[in-house]
């Protein structure tokens, strides 16, 4: 079954599984591509949400290295 | 008072008697399944018993809905679609799933809602928050989709009714969630991997004092698209609406 876009002021507010008959009583859009928060320009689903932010670990100190190191070097010695 | 039986107080086939403050009388029959019901000091009735639900119907499409004759009282459920599934390659992220809802047609009730679960982002973002119920009397939260940290996709979210879409090995798509309202999975490639989709929300409630005869609008939320291209992630999987009476 299709998929369709309710688009308010050139963007897709929801998009809705309907059957073509429903669909074009309420004046949806099939959805071709994308979805929620999608533009629809000139009857073209375009992505301009915003980039997420990417989540960076911060580096370890030395302190923490030097931590796993000796954790590190304790497992060796139990295995000799 | 005393008892007549003068021969105008006929003992009707399938009746009881009760007495009229007068005389013995008796009541029709009623129909068969019928329990008698008193009316105080007038004459008691025969009537169909209520009792538990015995219907389910389930909505995998927007339109409407109309309650049937007999009912006033529905549960109502509703499940909003599963997120997308990340791309292992960051160049798109999954789609939001869509809201599924129940609002006034005909009939005039408080809109129940739930969102569907939060597309994701691909390798090294924050997985997203699951979808939310809102206007129950139990609003549900999806699982949140999520990151796997050892060479696998990151497995989707799931809602009160759909599993989730599974992890998937290196080099391969996302895998699809699972109906109704699972987020799919990430897709993983090389020294990159794609979050899962969450899982969409889920909000129930009992409606009374309904009419039968009029209708309700329901939507059915769609399941977020996976982030396209070579490590495509999974898709979630499209919403549902639940009557039962």
């Amino acid at each position: 079954m299709p998929n369709y876009a309710i688009i308010e002021n050139g963007k897709v507010i929801n998009t809705v599984v309907a059957e073509a008959d429903y669909a074009t009583t309420q004046g949806w859009v099939e959805l071709t591509s994308g979805g929620i928060d999608w533009d629809y320009v000139n009857g073209q689903f375009v992505d301009n949400r915003p980039v997420p932010e990417v989540v960076t670990p911060p580096a370890p100190t030395k302190e923490q290295l030097m931590a796993q190191l000796t954790a590190l070097s304790a497992q060796i010695q139990a295995l000799e | 008072m005393a008892l007549i039986l003068d021969g105008t107080n006929t003992p009707t086939l399938g009746g009881v008697g009760y007495g009229d403050g007068t005389e013995l009388a008796f009541s029709a029959a009623g129909t068969s399944g019928q329990v008698l019901t008193s009316a105080g000091g007038a004459a008691p009735t025969w009537v169909t018993p209520g009792g538990g639900f015995t219907t389910m119907s389930v909505s995998t499409s927007s339109g409407t809905f109309t309650i049937p004759t007999g009912i006033t009282t529905l549960k109502i459920t509703v499940v909003g679609g599963g997120g997308g599934g990340g791309n292992a390659n960051g160049s798109t992220d999954g789609a939001t799933g869509g809201t599924s809802s129940v609002a006034s047609g005909t009939q005039t009730i408080t809109t129940i809602s739930a969102t569907g679960g939060g597309g994701t982002a691909s390798s090294g973002s924050q997985p997203t928050d699951g979808g939310v119920g809102s206007g129950g009397q139990l609003n549900i939260t999806g699982s949140s989709g999520q990151f796997n940290a050892t060479n696998k996709g990151g497995v989707g979210g799931g809602s009160i009714f759909g599993g989730s879409g599974k992890y998937s090995q290196a080099g391969d798509p996302g895998n699809n969630g699972n109906l109704y309202g699972g987020g799919g999975g990430g897709s993983v490639a090389s020294g990159s991997i794609g979050n899962g989709g969450s899982g969409g929300g889920a909000s129930i409630k009992y409606f009374t004092g309904l009419t039968p005869g009029n209708t309700l609008t329901v939507t059915v939320g769609t399941g977020g698209a996976g982030g396209t291209g070579t490590y495509a992630g999974g898709a979630g999987a499209a919403g549902v609406v639940i009557f039962e009476y």
